[in-house]
């Protein structure tokens, strides 16, 4: 997924932001506690000998803190029950802190050796601070599982946020491609051309069709429409009236067939990917052809998948022009909805040209 | 007709050579010589010379409209040898190009019959006015051929005097009875009456102009006392005031006909 670089300097930002607060802070209070324990211990306070080593305890910590965060999101701890997951908290929690203590220990007693003539034994100073040491990495490790589930959980709302506005724009270049297609000089004037023709040669039964056909595709067209998805058999009840506009401009020269599985009449599938690979079909496969020409739409079950393929007899791959805009649109459509779950393509068929579409069948217009 | 002016219609879509074979059929001097979607075909047609005016679509399957045009030109490198072309588009972006190519008229689908029939006025003019050496391949429209105008429901049309049976008055309204069929057009009587005048017609009644040329023969009517067969059959009485003026004018078109013969 991408994403803007100016957004993600920002985080990048923040990131390093918080985390010298929370050294600063970390350094502050270990300090703090260093110096009760060692007034309580010693019965004197060493600032700057205390300082130093809680700076170095805080960094040792923070250190600490991406290790803890990853154990937390790992695949064990997300899979598993919930109280397993806490019992697996727990455990762990006491082995950072047992680990950490000793670590501190062994920090304070090397720093302690070096600055006094006669050190401390480990073991007095292991003591003197056990207690403290243990409650403060507990809390540690608790507020650092903590934060990383709030944090988480933050970005998986933005994510999931991020890809339904993705997809609802999507959706909305879908319709605006193909309205462009049929708003285009190309379908809409050619319809209009078609019906003056017509009332000028006094067929009025056949252009009232002609205004009924060309009113129920626009209509669809500039319908809202928030759900994705629509039956196959919709999508084909809309083709047809766009097709039989066709047929009418082209008269003999457009032969169009339909080969449809019943079984695939109720299957759900991406709103508008058909009509523009039908609209590329015909202007490939009738426009550029002196001959008649013939388009089949065939669909069947394959397995998990929902087979659609529009074939034309035209001019062929090799000879299109390159307009792959509303090829692209459909297949970043599909790759958003499916990932690599579904697939189109175009391939030569001998003269003409075949787009093959599959998708992973869809029985409910929810998702399974 | 000889003197008719001859059209290539060539558009790949069948629905639009109908559209502009029908308005053709409404316009008096104008013939169909052939009507295609193979525009390799019609160029090849039109490169023989036996076209005056060509109704060209742009968008088309193998060889488009501008490149028609463009190879129409190199090959009659005459200017006055080529016969006009008339692009019939529903694309405008074209219509610049069209200007280099020095089509006569540029149309863009959907066009109205006011629209079209002002393009084909624009190439009677142009077909009638250019010059025409000996020599060349090309026709020059004979300018003295007079054409009739009508204003009716389905739009604008034109009729060529000589087609006219007769013209009947109801009120505002006429019905001029053409070779096929009558159109119902508006118009005053008197109006048309003044322009057929030098045409051979004559006023038989308040209510109808007759095409002397149409007249089988003169019988007696109890109403009015005499009454015309025309040749398609109709019968138009005459009033008695114009009894002799039409008689007369009769006889002159008798005489005519055999000092033409």
């Amino acid at each position: 997924m991408s994403t803007d670089p100016g957004n993600h300097q920002s985080v990048f930002r923040a990131t390093w932001s918080t985390a010298l607060a929370a050294w600063c802070a970390i350094s502050v209070s270990l300090t703090v506690t260093f110096a009760l324990s060692d007034g309580i211990v010693l019965g004197t306070v060493r600032p700057v000998y205390l300082s130093v080593l809680g700076m170095v305890c805080a960094t040792l910590w923070l250190a600490c803190a991406p290790i803890i965060a990853a154990v937390s999101r790992s695949a064990l701890l997300t899979s598993c029950h919930r109280i397993a997951a806490f019992g697996i908290h727990l455990l762990a929690a006491l082995l950072f802190a047992l680990a950490c203590t000793g670590g501190f220990a062994v920090l304070m007693w090397l720093a302690d050796r070096g600055l006094r003539q006669t050190p401390l034994p480990f073991a007095t100073t292991f003591q003197s601070s056990t207690f403290y040491f243990l409650l403060a990495n507990t809390v540690f490790y608790g507020f650092v599982v903590a934060s990383q589930r709030f944090v988480d959980q933050r970005s998986e709302v933005q994510v999931l946020r991020t890809r339904e506005a993705k997809m609802q724009s999507q959706l909305v270049t879908a319709r605006m491609e193909v309205m462009r297609i049929q708003m285009q000089p190309h379908f809409l004037f050619n319809s209009l051309n078609s019906v003056s023709s017509l009332v000028r040669l006094e067929e009025s039964n056949k252009a009232i069709q002609a205004l009924q056909k060309l009113g129920a595709v626009l209509r669809t067209t500039l319908a809202q429409h928030d759900q994705p998805f629509a039956t196959l058999e919709s999508e084909l009840d809309v083709l047809h009236e766009y097709m039989e506009l066709e047929q009418i401009r082209f008269g003999e020269r457009l032969r169009y067939e339909l080969a449809i599985a019943p079984d695939t009449r109720p299957l759900w599938i991406p709103r508008w990917t058909l009509q523009p690979l039908v609209e590329n079909a015909i202007i490939h496969g009738i426009e550029r052809k002196l001959d008649a020409g013939q388009i089949a739409i065939r669909a069947e079950r394959c397995g998990e998948q929902l087979s659609i393929e529009i074939f034309d007899d035209g001019v062929g791959l090799s000879e299109r022009r390159p307009n792959g805009l509303g090829l692209g649109n459909t297949q970043q459509r599909l790759q958003d909805l499916y990932g690599d779950k579904a697939s189109l393509e175009l391939r030569s068929n001998g003269g003409g040209t075949t787009a093959s579409l599959r998708l992973p069948i869809r029985e409910t217009v929810h998702d399974e | 007709m000889t003197n008719d002016i001859h059209c290539l219609i060539v558009d790949d879509e069948p629905l639009a050579r109908q559209s502009v074979e029908h308005l053709l059929s409404r316009a008096a001097g104008f013939a169909v010589t052939l009507s295609t979607g193979d525009s390799r075909q019609a160029l090849t047609v039109a490169q023989s010379g036996v076209a005056d005016l060509i109704f060209l679509d742009i968008r088309m399957p193998e060889l488009d409209g501008i490149t028609f045009l463009k190879q129409l030109n190199e090959h009659t490198l005459a200017k006055d040898g080529r016969p006009y072309v008339v692009l019939v588009t529903a694309f405008d972006q074209f219509a610049l190009q069209a200007f280099d190519y020095e089509a006569l008229d540029y149309l863009v689908k959907p066009f109205s019959n006011e629209r079209f029939h002002e393009t084909l006025q624009r190439a009677r003019r142009r077909l009638q006015n250019r010059d025409c050496p000996d020599g060349r391949l090309v026709r020059r429209i004979d300018p003295n051929t007079p054409v009739i105008e009508f204003k009716t429901r389905g739009g604008p049309m034109s009729l060529q005097p000589a087609e006219i049976t007769w013209i009947e008055s109801s009120g505002h309204y006429v019905t001029v009875y053409g070779p096929q069929r009558s159109h119902l057009s508006r118009a005053r009587i008197s109006e048309i009456e003044q322009q057929l005048q030098s045409s051979g017609f004559v006023r038989v009644h308040r209510g109808a102009l007759v095409n002397l040329a149409h007249i089988t023969r003169c019988e007696a009517c109890a109403v009015h006392g005499h009454q015309l067969v025309l040749r398609d059959g109709s019968i138009v009485p005459v009033s008695r005031r114009r009894w002799s003026q039409v008689r007369d004018a009769v006889a002159r078109q008798a005489t005519n006909k055999h000092r033409n013969v």
